[in-house]
């Protein structure tokens, strides 16, 4: 029986953390690139929000609470590998870690390279991007979840789809020329 | 004197996320039809977001599918570099719906009063049509567009109105319409057993770009294939079609 068994003999809001748990594996494979810590990151989470559940006043905001809460995780990772730097400076310069998670090569290039390039964005950038594209969530609660101005949120997005953008245009364009199967699709 | 305004990419970001005010959004739309380089940038921003969706989207949800995938390592670079364009082709798609919705009026005022025409008019002559574009895969989109579907027809019925309605499944919101993905296949089929003037189209395309990335596609029994579903929407809305995108 693991810890999350435990915790959720209560029995309140069982279905919603067994809902929502893929969707912050996901976004915390999005920011780590990593399953391992996903997964770790995904537990802690779940596990916080099961102790915490009755600090949850809008129960409407049930998702973006769960989803600051594993913000809140991410950070403490980050504090706890470089414990003298300040996680909010490094927001927008720090890259993914880079470290390949196991099985992915049977997954497409397409998706590979998309992984990569949103691993290679700044940790700011990639949780607004992430946030905004893999959860649907608004700009005003990707502020309330990460503790940022909404205009910080439209900001990093912004550089964020550019830098995608740059950086998939570039995997195209060398992909074409390498193979010389590219052809114009419309 | 004409005044042009310049919209900056966190204009264009906040139009794709539905983030701008109705007017700025109406203002941008009338700019888009006059500005080709806006219309490019929108497409390619736009792009970027389905890429990216479409890099997780099955990251839990089917790891049967993944496990299973087996890949020609031939041609998947091509692919992707192929992919890309086509996702970013797509996205022109997604702006032709924007822009004819913006001259048709708004998704909601539209299903509004065709609801509310129904009770005024008793006498049944053409049938009212509707066509449904389901291109997300958020599930409180895909009930959205079922309950509005299953709305219309109730009220259609109620009154004894003829009504031809189609729902049209292209990108990720392909997964209404997968057996086996699709959270929604005992309601559909009971919809589809109670309304046969209901139909189900899946987008062709997208089928086959998700088979190129292995991806299986078991379609719900008496789902149709529409070649594209941009020019199934091109050419429903010509033969005057209501269309609605959720």
């Amino acid at each position: 029986m693991n810890i999350i068994t435990l915790f959720r003999r209560s029995g309140a809001h069982d279905e919603q953390f067994e809902l929502i748990r893929p969707r912050l594996f996901r976004v915390a494979y999005s920011w780590s690139r990593n399953r391992e810590l996903a997964e770790d990151l995904t537990q802690e989470t779940l596990i916080r929000g099961l102790k915490n559940i009755k600090q949850l006043q809008d129960p409407e905001k049930f998702d973006s609470w769960l989803f600051s809460i594993l913000h809140n995780c991410w950070r403490d990772h980050f504090r706890k590998l470089v414990n003298t730097e300040d996680i909010d400076d490094m927001a927008d310069s720090l890259p993914a870690d880079g470290r390949t998670p196991e099985g992915e090569h049977t997954l497409s290039q397409l998706v590979l390279q998309v992984r990569a390039a949103v691993a290679s964005l700044p940790v700011g950038q990639r949780q607004v991007v992430t946030l905004v594209d893999l959860e649907e969530f608004s700009y005003m609660d990707v502020a309330r979840i990460l503790d940022i101005p909404v205009g910080t949120v439209m900001s990093r997005l912004s550089r964020a789809r550019q830098n995608l953008q740059v950086l998939l245009q570039e995997h195209a364009t060398s992909a074409g020329q390498q193979h010389g199967y590219l052809r114009r699709v419309k | 004197m004409m005044h042009t305004i310049f919209w900056s990419d966190e204009h264009l970001n906040a139009f794709i996320d539905d983030e701008l005010d109705l007017a700025d959004r109406n203002n941008l739309l009338e700019a888009i039809e006059k500005d080709t380089s806006l219309r490019h940038r929108l497409c390619e921003t736009q792009g970027v977001k389905r890429l990216l969706q479409h890099a997780y989207s099955d990251l839990n949800s089917h790891p049967a599918q993944t496990a299973k995938r087996r890949w020609k390592r031939g041609y998947t670079q091509s692919l992707m570099a192929a992919s890309f364009l086509l996702l970013i082709g797509a996205s022109s798609g997604w702006l032709l719906s924007l822009t004819e919705q913006h001259h048709a009026g708004s998704v909601s005022p539209r299903l509004t009063r065709l609801i509310s025409t129904i009770s005024n008019d008793n006498v049944a002559q053409e049938p009212d049509k509707v066509i449904v574009q389901v291109s997300s895969a958020n599930p409180v989109r895909l009930q959205a567009a079922l309950d509005e579907t299953e709305n219309l027809l109730v009220a259609y019925r109620k009154n004894n109105r003829p009504l031809q309605m189609e729902i049209l499944a292209n990108g990720s919101g392909l997964n209404l319409m997968m057996t086996g993905a699709t959270p929604f296949e005992h309601r559909i089929e009971q919809m589809k057993a109670r309304f046969p003037n209901l139909l189900l189209f899946a987008c062709q395309q997208t089928m086959q770009e998700m088979e190129a990335r292995g991806i299986p596609v078991h379609l719900i029994p008496n789902t149709q294939i529409a070649g594209s579903a941009l020019e199934e929407i091109s050419r429903r809305v010509r033969e005057g079609w209501d269309y609605v995108r959720t």
